[in-house]
């Protein structure tokens, strides 16, 4: 499977270099739609899932922690590899603090810091959740169902949810998206919190 | 948000009660699959037109490429310390 969503993102990639779609209104239809047919699917498999109240009740509590540790554990990362990179601590926790949400991460940082920092963003987190597409199945493997949901970030509730899924069990997927949902409501509190910090 | 939200929980419902004809059910996952492919040659597509980005890629590519091994990294790294602490019931 994974070569295929690789080939996907390449084919795209590649069409796009070659003709500059300009229009973004359509792309971002046809996102939605295949967003919310991906969900669709996900929310299928957990319903044909007899088990699943049984098994949310059997969840360890300390995973209620999880989306609060990725969070914690994107800033501690971002600021010890940028520090190999010459990239002030600061600037990489802010870059880190987009927990894989690319869009929205680049814009506030963008309006509220610098352009540069901003596209810096926005490649960090899109290529976070390229490597987390890729990494989910090995990691899952050899580090656990939990673990499994920490590469992708706030994705965790969309792009790599089925991956997650696939890769898991229910109770897990149950678990990916509670974490995706929490960090993508923390993605435009901690930003600005970290921007406030760095401008005082 | 309430799009992603609507649809999983429809789905779940659709699952849940039955809604889909027999014959449907068994090409849920199929759909899923295609939804994921499209989605990320729709991303690929919006990328790879982004010029600004494209040409940002040789300057900024190496650092964005260290940040986003550390975010991961270091994510994974915390949670799995964690469960295998504090989750030892599973």
């Amino acid at each position: 499977m994974t070569w295929k969503i690789v080939g996907s993102l390449m084919a795209g990639v590649l069409l796009g270099r070659l003709l500059n779609v300009e229009n973004g209104e359509v792309l971002g239809l046809v996102g939605d739609f295949a967003l919310a047919a991906l969900l669709f699917a996900v929310g299928f498999s957990l319903g044909a899932d007899a088990d699943l109240g049984r098994k949310i009740k059997g969840l360890p509590k300390i995973y209620l922690a999880v989306p609060f540790l990725v969070a914690a554990g994107s800033l501690i990362g971002a600021v010890a590899l940028g520090l190999l990179g010459g990239v002030v601590p600061g600037e990489a926790a802010l870059v880190g603090a987009g927990f894989g949400w690319y869009s929205l991460s680049a814009v506030l940082i963008a309006q509220g810091y610098d352009l540069t920092l901003g596209t810096l963003a926005l490649l960090t987190n899109v290529f976070r959740e390229f490597l987390a597409i890729l990494l989910i199945p090995a990691v899952a493997r050899r580090l656990g169902k939990a673990a499994a949901v920490a590469p992708g970030g706030a994705t965790a509730m969309d792009v790599t949810l089925p991956i997650i899924a696939a890769h898991t069990d229910s109770q897990t997927a149950i678990l990916a998206f509670y974490s995706g949902t929490v960090l993508s409501a923390l993605v435009p509190v901690v930003i600005p919190f970290i921007l406030q910090l760095l401008q005082s | 948000m309430a799009l992603l939200l609507g649809a999983l929980i429809l789905g779940f419902i659709a699952a849940r009660w039955r809604l889909l004809p027999g014959s449907l059910r068994p090409r849920v996952p199929a759909l899923g699959s295609a939804a994921l492919f499209l989605l990320l040659f729709a991303l690929g597509l919006s990328l790879g037109s982004n010029q600004e980005l494209i040409s940002a890629l040789p300057v900024l590519g190496l650092r964005a490429v260290l940040l986003s091994v550390g975010t991961l990294g270091g994510s994974v790294l915390l949670v799995w310390l964690v469960a295998e602490l504090g989750g030892k019931g599973r």
